[in-house]
């Protein structure tokens, strides 16, 4: 984990790399799809947790890999800790 | 009402013009830059993220109107100012309401643009003051009553006009009775008050979730829900005891932070007027009815008065 980074972005990164290497695009890929759009430099930091995401790229994140905004925010675990599902499809 | 409105937002200092048009269902949100984009819909998690996290503002928008949401702790001025200036742009008959945390969530009437756009204001230059916790009655006089809630007013016109007995409230209206009063019977030795009746349109009955009112009844009177300093019953519940005994009827305004037993649900903060009296039941026993409503009212103007007692 990188010195000084928030846990709760390092953990949001890594459910993002999850997902994109689950629907098996690329950093350059996903930093296009974002407003505005960021390098493939900018969206390894997103994942890696050196910066935080952006919610309104969060929602864009969610929409282009088709992974509910809730998991990649709290993995299977909701805010109030209750276990459930948040992925919207697996293919 | 028009909802579609240019939208002026600020982005790395410039000032540029979107166009966007709200959807049903489909939140908008006002990000630390001025910039605006649609959430999920039915997302708390998303919506304690954005509203923390970043400071953003939500737009909701609601049958008749719009639902201005954020949290004073976080929220980011520049969302702020943006909102107010596109609040400004809106049509004058569009009604705004106020959503905020600030020691508990707070819902204010819906008010119209220009008031909406002055309470935004007021409450940038406060929310950085620490608000008393404390649970707030303000005992009034019966001969306020012109001045109360339609429940109230009807709730004591039934009461006075059927002289304290619940036989002689006419047929009519003993559904309107029936669902908008909460009953309470003293039991046992110590003649302790227990629920008897929770009616379905009574404020406890719409405020809380709906297994409250199946299991209330039976419990005691200080059976309901946890404030955060714990005082809210000993401030509460004498009045019952009281109008039980002496037969005056009390109409009180109480402010106060509940949170939920459970804990899941955050503090709210709850305005309501209730009027207590004494009636006798069918059987003839001696009960204490209680009709209250929710005033929403929930400001600066009661907190100021609090400030000032304190």
């Amino acid at each position: 984990m990188t010195k000084n980074a928030d846990p709760q972005d390092v953990e949001i990164g890594k459910r993002i790399r999850q997902y994109r290497n689950f629907r098996d695009r690329t950093q350059t890929w996903l930093g296009n799809k974002l407003s505005p759009k960021k390098s493939q430099q900018g969206v390894h930091h997103i994942e890696t947790g050196v910066s935080g995401i952006k919610a309104r790229d969060l929602v864009l994140v969610s929409e282009c890999l088709d992974v509910d905004v809730d998991y990649l925010l709290y993995g299977d675990r909701t805010q109030d800790g209750v276990s459930g599902k948040r992925v919207k499809k697996v293919e | 009402m028009a909802i579609e409105r240019r939208m002026v937002c600020r982005e790395n200092g410039l000032k540029k013009l979107n166009n966007f048009t709200l959807k049903k269902s489909v939140p908008a949100w006002i990000d630390d830059d001025g910039g605006i984009y649609f959430g999920p819909e039915h997302s708390p998690g998303f919506d304690t993220w954005s509203l923390r996290k970043h400071g953003c503002v939500k737009i909701d928008r609601l049958q008749a109107g719009l639902l201005f949401t954020w949290d004073t702790r976080y929220v980011s001025e520049a969302a702020l100012d943006n909102i107010v200036e596109w609040a400004g742009s809106l049509q004058d008959d569009v009604m705004i309401v106020l959503k905020y945390y600030w020691g508990g969530w707070f819902t204010e009437k819906p008010l119209d643009r220009s008031a909406a756009v002055q309470k935004i204001s007021v409450l940038k230059q406060v929310s950085g003051i620490d608000i008393a916790r404390d649970t707030f009655i303000q005992r009034s006089e019966l001969r306020n009553l012109d001045a109360a809630t339609l429940p109230i007013r009807i709730g004591f016109q039934l009461w006075e006009s059927a002289r304290g007995e619940i036989f002689r409230i006419p047929r009519a209206k003993t559904q309107t009775f029936y669902s908008n009063t909460v009953h309470y019977r003293p039991k046992g030795y110590q003649q302790e008050l227990m629920f008897s009746h929770v009616g379905k349109r009574h404020c406890a009955a719409t405020t809380l979730p709906a297994e409250w009112s199946q299991s209330a009844i039976g419990k005691p009177v200080w059976w309901s829900l946890n404030d955060i300093n714990g005082e809210f019953d000993r401030k509460v519940s004498p009045a019952y005891q009281n109008v039980l005994e002496t037969g005056e009827p009390v109409y009180d305004k109480i402010m106060a932070v509940l949170a939920d037993n459970s804990e899941c649900v955050e503090p709210i903060w709850v305005t309501y007027e209730r009027l207590l009296v004494r009636m006798n039941d069918l059987d003839g026993m001696p009960i204490v009815v209680c009709v209250a409503h929710r005033t929403n009212d929930v400001g600066l103007q009661l907190i100021g008065e609090m400030n000032q007692l304190s």
